[in-house]
């Protein structure tokens, strides 16, 4: 045993004869590991995939539920708060009691006007609407779009001071300071003057009776709260006290708008002259401009249709008010709120790069979280 | 039959059919490694089927340009040494040093040329051998650990390693001489 304690051939042996070891297989192990391996696998379908698909199912379908389940009665709380509600003081209206009739047979445009029109869907869409007993009870829509019709009229538009206003401060001041500003100064005079000029007689027309309603509606403390959730986050997350997220919360404050109205107004959203929403990256941008866009969309429709409502009054009726001033109001809120919208869409872009920024994507996620809070 | 490739992807992929296929395969290399760490076949079985759901859990970590044997055998003694370190009482033995007889083997035996040594008495005798020693030799003979290696592993310096490694080398030819020495009696 001279090699006995040679290390090396010890271990040589030792190894070999450990290679050569076999222990019986037996099912029974195989039985026992099988319980206690991991369930098989999903490739792509991790826990954390399925937490955020969740959110996203419950942000997609609360979003839609928010769209279509809210203020469904918006077409009728407008007709019995402003399309039903008399535009004239009830004294005149109730001189002509037999209106719609008489207006069958009357002329109720102005020669010169007529002349002007000469578009023939306009004609043919007045002409029927006018011989229709109840005419007056058209609907909503056929309202608006008459009523666009008639604003959308060069001549009409030129007889309005604030349009020429406009026009002038589009061409020449936009070389001096930005255009925006220039409109929105403008229009602030503007707007404090007619409604100075329409409180000192409120049996005129009055437009801030339109206003008085919107505040009284129903949703205009969910707006308000949905309005102020919104402007602490931006102030919260940006610190960017600019312009724009002053007309921001200011914006979201006045909002007496149904999002219905917003899908209503979203054919403008896409194709309008001026915005562009689906160019936009930021997606706050998204959700806050289309509710600017739409609460515009909702004031223009409703000058335009007092606008319309107007050429329904008799000569002797029109001669009892102030014309120019009142068609000067009505061009003026449509073509304000008309320009609103094209500014809500400048903004956008303005302010593009600064959203882009900041963390947008959670400045969202907190601004839906807001908006489901103030319902 | 041999390891394949596509064995190796099912088996990532749950296939329960391919993981037994796999579990037959690995189990006498596996169970040649457990067995030399643990004190009995118990102990073993449970050593190896917990390296093997290791192997599983960790397949995918895989890299196939090196051989799938030496991966799952390095896995499984990684697996053994964290349960053998789970064990108050073998942590404790890491520590003592009396469990050495002091005893030094007779150069003049020489029995062992005369009797072959199944592979079962083998496996028995380095079964039988005291804590952190055998653990050593297993890692520093058959897995060919270095000694700073294995004080790492083990959390002991590389003096204590060697200190071991060499009383349990003295220790196992005692016992080998006392196995022969009994053989011859009878």
């Amino acid at each position: 045993m001279n090699n006995f304690m040679n290390d090396q051939e010890w271990e040589k042996y030792l190894k070999s004869k450990v290679e050569e070891f076999e222990f019986p297989y037996n099912d029974q192990y195989w039985q026992e590991v099988q319980k206690r391996l991991p369930q098989k696998k999903q490739k792509s379908f991790r826990f954390e995939w399925s937490i955020g698909i969740l959110a996203l199912l419950v942000l997609t379908f609360g979003s839609l539920w928010f769209i279509f389940n809210t203020n469904d009665n918006t077409d009728e709380l407008i007709q019995k708060h402003f399309y039903h509600k008399p535009i004239l003081p009830k004294n005149i209206i109730e001189k002509n009691s037999d209106f719609s009739s008489k207006k069958q047979n009357e002329n109720i445009f102005s020669p010169k006007i007529q002349l002007e029109n000469k578009n023939t869907n306009y004609k043919q869409f007045s002409n029927n609407f006018l011989k229709s007993k109840s005419s007056l009870e058209k609907s909503l829509i056929a309202r608006k779009k008459s009523a666009e019709l008639l604003v959308n009229k060069e001549k009409i538009a030129a007889i309005c001071k604030t349009i020429l206003i406009y026009k002038a401060l589009k061409i020449n001041a936009q070389k001096y300071i930005p255009l925006e500003n220039a409109q929105e100064f403008v229009f602030q005079l503007e707007a404090l003057n007619t409604k100075k000029l329409l409180s000192q007689n409120n049996n005129e027309l009055n437009l801030l009776n339109i206003e008085k309603t919107q505040k009284e509606h129903p949703y205009i403390e969910k707006k308000i709260k949905w309005g102020l959730g919104s402007g602490f986050i931006s102030s919260r997350f940006t610190g960017d006290k600019n312009l724009f997220f002053r007309q921001f919360i200011s914006a979201h404050l006045e909002y007496p708008i149904s999002t219905k109205i917003f899908i209503q107004s979203l054919p403008q959203i896409s194709f309008g002259n001026t915005l562009n929403i689906g160019s936009q990256n930021s997606k706050i941008f998204a959700l806050h401009l289309p509710f600017e866009i739409a609460y515009h969309q909702y004031r223009y429709s409703l000058a335009a249709g007092l606008q319309y409502d107007y050429f329904f009054l008799n000569t002797e009726q029109k001669q009892s008010l102030n014309t120019s001033r009142i068609l000067s109001s009505f061009a003026f809120e449509s073509q304000y709120h008309q320009f609103k919208l094209r500014l809500a869409g400048q903004y956008s872009l303005n302010n593009l790069s600064k959203w882009s920024n900041v963390q947008k994507e959670w400045r969202f996620l907190v601004g839906l979280y807001y908006i489901f809070l103030s319902k | 039959m041999k390891i394949t490739k596509e064995l190796i992807k099912e088996c990532a992929n749950g296939n329960q059919q391919s993981i037994s296929q796999m579990y037959k395969l690995l189990f006498s290399p596996m169970m040649r490694i457990c067995y030399r760490y643990a004190s009995c076949k118990d102990d073993a079985i449970i050593y190896l089927n917990n390296a093997f759901i290791r192997i599983i859990e960790k397949i995918s970590l895989y890299d196939e340009n090196q051989p799938f044997e030496a991966w799952a055998y390095k896995v499984t003694v990684n697996s053994v040494l964290n349960d053998l370190k789970k064990d108050k009482t073998w942590r404790q033995k890491m520590e003592a040093l009396e469990d050495y007889e002091n005893l030094i083997p007779d150069k003049q035996f020489d029995a062992f040329q005369n009797h072959e040594l199944t592979s079962q008495e083998i496996m028995d005798l380095l079964q039988k051998l005291p804590e952190p020693g055998k653990t050593i030799l297993n890692l520093q003979v058959f897995e060919g650990y270095s000694h700073k290696e294995i004080a790492q592993l083990l959390g002991i310096s590389e003096e204590n390693s060697r200190w071991h490694l060499h009383k349990v080398k003295n220790m196992l030819k005692i016992q080998l001489q006392t196995f022969f020495f009994n053989l011859e009696a009878i």
